[in-house]
């Protein structure tokens, strides 16, 4: 297809408008609910409205993505930034605008496609709702934000849009506030990540100090487009104030304050993306509705941590531009332990959100790995087709909900594929890719990945193909338990409806081509790496990176995963191994280790519980009843005692007033007689 | 230009004042005429204040001189005319919902009003000291009638007699030091004076100065209810009728401010060190008498009394820095105290016509009957204490805090360079710092009572008395209306203030400093002393001699006199110069465009040089 390139342009530099649209459409919710009170919300029309202009809104984002998109691949050079100033104090400005490059037109694409099938799936979720309309206003501002926060031209205006995903989730997970788990679950999401952007503003903050002579006049803060745009950008803005810290020590930006200002910066990631130590909101989140986890809670937002990382790549880069950081180094190792400690939980959890939930931590550990490694383009392939099998997994796991009646323990559970053909099939290609099954997506994002990670670090490398086995192990065991054998629920399961299905369906299809129609190209696979895939060539850091394909990693990590695979089938369905019946039983401590997730929830209400609220208490107690107490009495004891003594002149008759002006006219021409300098 | 045209020339730039003017004599005589029509009496006077404030913002870029000094217009004078027709509106707004009070003689009390806006219009110009005089007493016999409105009311006339005795105290201070300092220059208009300051700053110190400064800063003081001559404000706050008090607490304030910039700037900058001690310290007994006595207080509109007497010692901060950020930061903190004091003022008024009383208990659980009240009177009271709520009373804050720890270097420099200054050790003192940190200690209270008031709004069950509140009627076509417009606007500007106007209200403010920064006043009036100086030394050269050393020392000797610090330096570098050039016969104009060159070189040489003949 050839598209009018004026068309096109225009296309990219109306970007905000995709932006605007779920924004307008949330708040128009909302004042609707303001003006026409509580009661709007039951009416059939006004459900009909919020849902058909919320889906609107985001399918012109779809389309027009995908035309940014053609825009941006039939003109390889082409990106658009435009900027507006939102604050300025004298000579201090910070603004706002959308940035559209390859980079976030993939992010585009991703957000507005998950977020369409997941507002069309929800219609058919929600349906019996009495939020309903609730529900598609929060999903619209969620949209709008996540998708301000993908165009952000700036570190300032991204953790704005941050925030706003941040507590769009918060209202989210806590969408059914009336229940005492979700409210727990909506304020532990908050606080835990209250924790992580406390430590990305400070991060922020030591940023803008830091550089703060180097903008020229620009955009504060501003993420460069990929292909490098004119004027100042984070990386250039750094590099002049490194090399001024070498110039003036009283400007040091010193190169060794690089890494600690990328750290706090990637607190914010941890928080948001559910890395080690901060990923504990991220299981609990599932109280939200389904849908809700799907766009959330798997694709979009705590995929924007990633985002992040790879926008303020320069950041995390070491003084001379290379990946062999500390703050590189430190991502890698965060993601790695993620991956693996995330794997192992899931293994032993029963709730089929959960697993899910785990698996997502997991995932996300394998994306922070890839960046960490180096592997810009593999990193963020994975977050782009992962994005899809895992907001299919999502969605699937919510059809399996509501087909079991609310029943989401999957012990009772069991022999679906038979009654739900459509969620089974899609569910079975969700978990085949995820454990890097042969030509599926998850298998070419995965690899890459893991192909850099060896040659980063064979530490690194092994842990993440062991991670990748113990994936398939846990994503089968979870299928095979739901699917496969006897029913063992109470209620009789049905197949659900179409709007629910269908997206399920659409989703399946990303799920098997996008990472053989981006991640396969003759050069890379068999010709040894003569040139980069579709998806290098789209998305990267500077010049795009070639690599041929490592057969013995690509072997190695294929055979582990079809291994986990084949020990699950054995496990679940022919139940020839009987380890898991035997490891239950005997409660040993690496099965306890994984049943209470590392203890972490324990560890930190203990923190919390024991050390942190008692100090507060304590300290509490005694500023208040030791010195505030007795300031105040001190206060007033020493008020009361000048009153009795001013109160003689304080007589309330007029002549002593003016006696008192006479007095102190006098006073003070002989204090500033003695005071002065020159008397 | 010839007299006629000179005339007419004032008149155009004296029209919002002929404006306000032409209100009060409308105002006055409106109900004489039109007794059925009484009610448009406000309107009128709204009217005319508010043409008064449209003609005002077309002469922000004037500066001219009348009537031969005697009045300025300048972008200080057209800001605080812009300030006071501003509180005059809002205060007229908020008087609608209130003239019940007053039951008879309502036209009086706008026609009197708007004379006392005039008199701070007339005030901020004042360039001379015949005019200053009179517009204060203008501006004091209307704030003496105003307390007194409400006839029958004990209170209001005990407020209105002991206003009244306060001021002739002050009035009688005041004049006799403008006497005084005519009797020692010779001249009424603040130029003149301040060039003859000059010369006697170089010469012998007078003990008068001192007697001076303090009687100008008693009637500053006054004015500004600053302790210790804050008795009268108490009083007189919660006697007067609530619109009044609002008025004394911003209007009548803001025209005490203009003066303490007029006068001790542009008149008493010679003098600098010997006032700003003193007035630093005043500054900090405000500050911790305030704070702490309004802590105290049970009644509303009393706490807001003592807490203005706390406000005006931050604001003092920017003149004791002595710096065009200083002043910058003193318009920004009065324009964005005024909206704040005036919305909680309306809001009290509200309360008052709603219950009767003033009490902070009596608010208890406001925001059950009245939440929009309880809000928005939370959201000024909340900026009084300097939350960023949004920014606006925050951000007044900063400002002031960074021109009082950046400002004041004069003094530091002037310590740490001139050997003679040394010796005193309070001179070495950063006195910024320490107001500062004065300000920020003293902030602590403010945060408790403010908040006291907010929490009692929203937290615990309502009192009696807002118990028995109806339910919440319209505003619009209700006597209120007025003042609820009133609270709206002051809400509004506040949040706007906070946030998107932040750089329009800097920039208004940085005008207002430009128009009297004290650095540039300094340096103007040592420019013009150089060039009568360096007449007087050609005749003297032709006359004794021509020797350029001698000169060169004279020049040197001059810096002998200590009144002034760093900028003395540069200005015996410009004398040095401009001597040498006048040696060498050169024309007048190159020898100052030689100092100009020289004045930017700090040359430790030149200090180093001034320093020996100091020894010397």
């Amino acid at each position: 297809m050839n598209f009018d390139p004026e068309f096109l342009r225009a296309c990219v530099e109306s970007a905000w408008m995709i932006v605007a649209m779920p924004f307008l459409v949330g708040f128009g919710i909302i004042l609707s609910y303001l003006f026409g009170g509580l009661k709007l919300g039951e009416k059939r029309s006004f459900k009909t409205a919020a849902m058909m202009a919320s889906i609107i809104a985001v399918a012109w984002g779809f389309f027009h993505s995908c035309f940014i998109f053609e825009a941006l691949r039939s003109n390889p050079s082409y990106s658009f930034q435009e900027n507006f100033d939102f604050f300025t104090c004298q000579n201090f400005k910070l603004s706002v605008g959308f940035l559209v490059d390859n980079l976030a037109t993939m992010m585009l694409i991703v957000v507005t496609t998950i977020s369409l099938f997941v507002q069309v799936y929800t219609h058919g979720y929600m349906r019996e709702d009495p939020g309903y309309a609730r529900f598609y206003a929060y999903l619209s501002l969620f949209t709008g934000s996540m998708l301000g926060l993908v165009v952000s031209t700036n570190m300032f205006q991204m953790y704005a849009f941050w925030e706003l995903v941040g507590v769009c989730s918060y209202f989210l997970i806590g969408f059914w506030w009336y229940k005492d788990s979700a409210a727990a679950a909506c304020m532990k999401a908050f606080v835990v990540n209250r924790v992580g952007d406390f430590l990305f503003l400070v991060g922020v903050i030591m940023l803008l100090l830091a550089t703060k002579d180097f903008w020229g006049g620009g955009t504060v803060m501003a993420f460069a487009a990929q292909h490098g745009s004119a004027g100042v950008d984070l990386a250039g803005a750094l590099h002049r104030a490194l090399e001024a810290g070498t110039l003036k020590p009283e400007l040091a930006l010193a190169a060794s304050s690089m890494p600690l200002m990328a750290i706090l910066i990637f607190g914010g990631p941890i928080a948001k993306s559910a890395q080690f130590p901060l990923h504990v909101w991220l299981p609990d989140a599932m109280e939200g509705p389904t849908p809700i986890s799907a766009l959330i809670h798997a694709a979009t937002m705590v995929a924007a941590g990633i985002y992040l990382v790879a926008r303020a790549y320069p950041i995390f880069l070491a003084p001379n531009g290379g990946t062999d950081s500390i703050a590189l180094a430190f991502v890698a190792v965060i993601g790695t332990i993620t991956a693996v400690m995330a794997a192992t939980i899931a293994m032993s959890q029963n709730d089929i959100k959960r697993v899910l939930a785990w698996s997502t931590c997991s995932q996300l550990g394998y994306m922070m790995a890839g960046l960490g490694v180096g592997a810009f383009s593999a990193g963020l392939f994975h977050l782009f087709t992962h994005a899809f099998f895992k907001a299919m997994l999502f969605l699937g796991s919510g059809a399996v909900i509501i087909g079991c009646h609310h029943e989401q323990d999957i012990r009772k559970m069991g022999g679906l594929r038979k009654i739900m053909p459509f969620t089974a099939i899609t569910f079975l290609i969700g978990t085949l890719s995820i454990s890097g099954f042969p030509f599926l997506s998850g298998w070419f994002s995965k690899d890459e990945i893991v192909a850099a990670a060896m040659h980063y670090n064979p530490v690194i490398g092994w842990i993440l193909i062991a991670t990748a086995g113990l994936t398939a192990f846990y994503m089968f065991r979870l299928y095979f338990t739901v699917f496969e054998g006897q029913y063992r629920g109470d209620h009789k399961a049905h197949e659900v409806t179409p709007v629910m299905w269908l997206p399920l369906v659409c989703l399946a299809v990303p799920s098997i081509f996008a990472g053989g129609l981006l991640g396969f190209t003759k050069e890379a696979f068999l010709e040894g790496g003569k040139a980069a895939n579709a998806w290098s060539k789209f998305v990267y850091f500077n010049h795009p990176h070639i690599e041929g394909v490592d057969w013995t990693v690509l072997g190695v990590s294929t055979v582990v995963a079809l291994g986990g695979i084949a020990f699950a089938y054995l496990m679940y369905v022919v139940k020839s191994i009987t380890w898991n019946k035997s490891i239950v039983e005997s409660n040993n401590i690496i099965y306890r280790f994984s049943l209470n997730k590392w203890y972490f929830d324990d560890l930190y209400g203990a923190m919390v519980n024991k050390g942190i609220l008692p100090l507060f208490n304590n300290t509490w107690k005694f500023m208040d009843t030791v010195i505030i107490d007795n300031i105040v009495n001190g206060a007033s004891l020493v008020t009361s005692a000048s009153g009795e003594v001013l109160k003689y002149t304080q007589t309330g008759r007029g002549q002593y007033y003016a006696l008192v002006i006479f007095m102190w006219v006098a006073l003070l021409t002989w204090i500033i007689y003695i005071a002065s300098p020159f008397a | 230009m010839n007299t006629i045209e000179l005339y007419y020339q004032a008149v155009a730039l004296l029209l919002p004042h002929i404006l306000v003017i032409i209100g009060v004599l409308l105002t006055a005589i409106w109900d004489l005429f039109f007794p059925k029509l009484k009610h448009w009496t406000p309107w009128i006077a709204f009217i005319a204040l508010l043409s008064g404030f449209w003609t005002l913002t077309s002469q922000l870029n004037v500066t001219q001189k009348l009537f031969g000094d005697l009045y300025s217009v300048d972008a200080l004078s057209v800001i605080f005319g812009l300030i006071a027709t501003g509180v005059g509106m809002l205060i007229v707004l908020m008087t609608t919902g209130y003239e019940h009070h007053f039951k008879t003689n309502r036209g009086e009390f706008y026609a009197i009003l708007l004379t006392a806006i005039s008199a701070v219009m007339f005030l901020a110009g004042s360039t001379d000291l015949i005019m200053l005089f009179v517009s204060l007493e203008t501006l004091s016999i209307c704030c003496v009638v105003l307390a007194g409105f409400q006839k029958g009311d004990v209170k209001s006339g005990e407020a209105s007699l002991k206003y009244l005795l306060s001021t002739a105290a002050t009035t009688a201070t005041l004049l006799y030091a403008l006497s005084f300092v005519y009797g020692m220059t010779g001249a009424t208009s603040f130029d003149g004076i301040a060039a003859k300051m000059e010369f006697s700053a170089q010469g012998m110190r007078s003990q008068l100065e001192f007697l001076i400064i303090a009687l100008t800063l008693s009637a500053i003081g006054f004015k500004l209810s600053v302790i210790p001559f804050h008795m009268w404000t108490p009083d007189v706050y919660e006697g007067a009728p609530t619109p009044v008090t609002a008025f004394l607490s911003i209007g009548s304030k803001a025209g005490g401010f203009v003066v303490a910039l007029r006068f001790l700037i542009q008149v008493f900058h010679s003098i600098y060190f010997d006032w700003v001690v003193v007035l630093a310290a005043l500054a900090m007994v405000s500050m911790i008498g305030g704070n702490l006595i309004a802590l105290a207080q049970s009644s509303f509109k009393r706490m807001l009394a003592y807490s203005s007497i706390a406000h005006v010692g931050y604001i003092l901060i920017g003149l004791v820095a002595f710096t065009a950020e200083g002043v910058q930061a003193m318009v920004f903190y009065i324009i964005v105290y005024g909206f704040l004091n005036l919305a909680a003022f309306a809001g009290a008024i509200l309360f008052q016509n709603e219950t009767g009383s003033d009490r902070i208990d009596d608010m208890a659980g406001l925001i059950r009957k009245r939440p929009i009240l309880a809000i928005l009177m939370s959201m000024s009271l909340l900026n009084l204490a300097g939350l960023p709520i949004p920014p606006a009373g925050f951000f007044a804050k900063l400002f002031i805090f960074k021109a009082g720890l950046e400002g004041n270097s004069l003094l530091a420099d002037a310590g740490a360079q001139n050997a003679m200054v040394q010796h005193t050790t309070l001179t070495n003192l950063n006195l910024g710092w320490w107001l500062v940190a004065v300000a920020l200690v003293t902030s602590i209270p403010a945060i408790y009572y403010y908040c006291n008031v907010v929490i009692k709004m929203i937290v615990p069950e309502p009192s009696e008395k807002v118990a028995q509140l109806p339910a919440q009627r319209a505003f619009v076509g209700s006597p209120q209306e007025g003042t609820w417009a009133a609270l709206l606007a002051c809400s509004i500007a506040i949040v706007a203030a906070g946030t998107f106007l932040v750089d329009p209200i800097v920039g208004i403010s940085r005008r207002a400093a430009e128009a009297i920064d004290p650095q540039k006043v300094r340096q103007m009036t040592l420019e013009r002393k150089r060039q009568d100086k360096m007449i007087g030394n050609q005749n003297k050269k032709r006359i004794i001699s021509a020797n350029p050393t001698d000169e060169t020392t004279i020049g040197n000797l001059r810096s002998v006199n200590p009144a002034t610090g760093n900028s003395d330096t540069l200005r015996t570098i410009g004398d040095a110069a401009a001597n040498a050039g006048a040696a060498k016969n050169r024309p007048t104009t190159d020898a100052s465009s030689k100092s100009k060159d020289v004045q930017p070189v700090r040359d430790a040489e030149f200090i180093g040089s001034t320093r020996t003949s100091v020894v010397q």
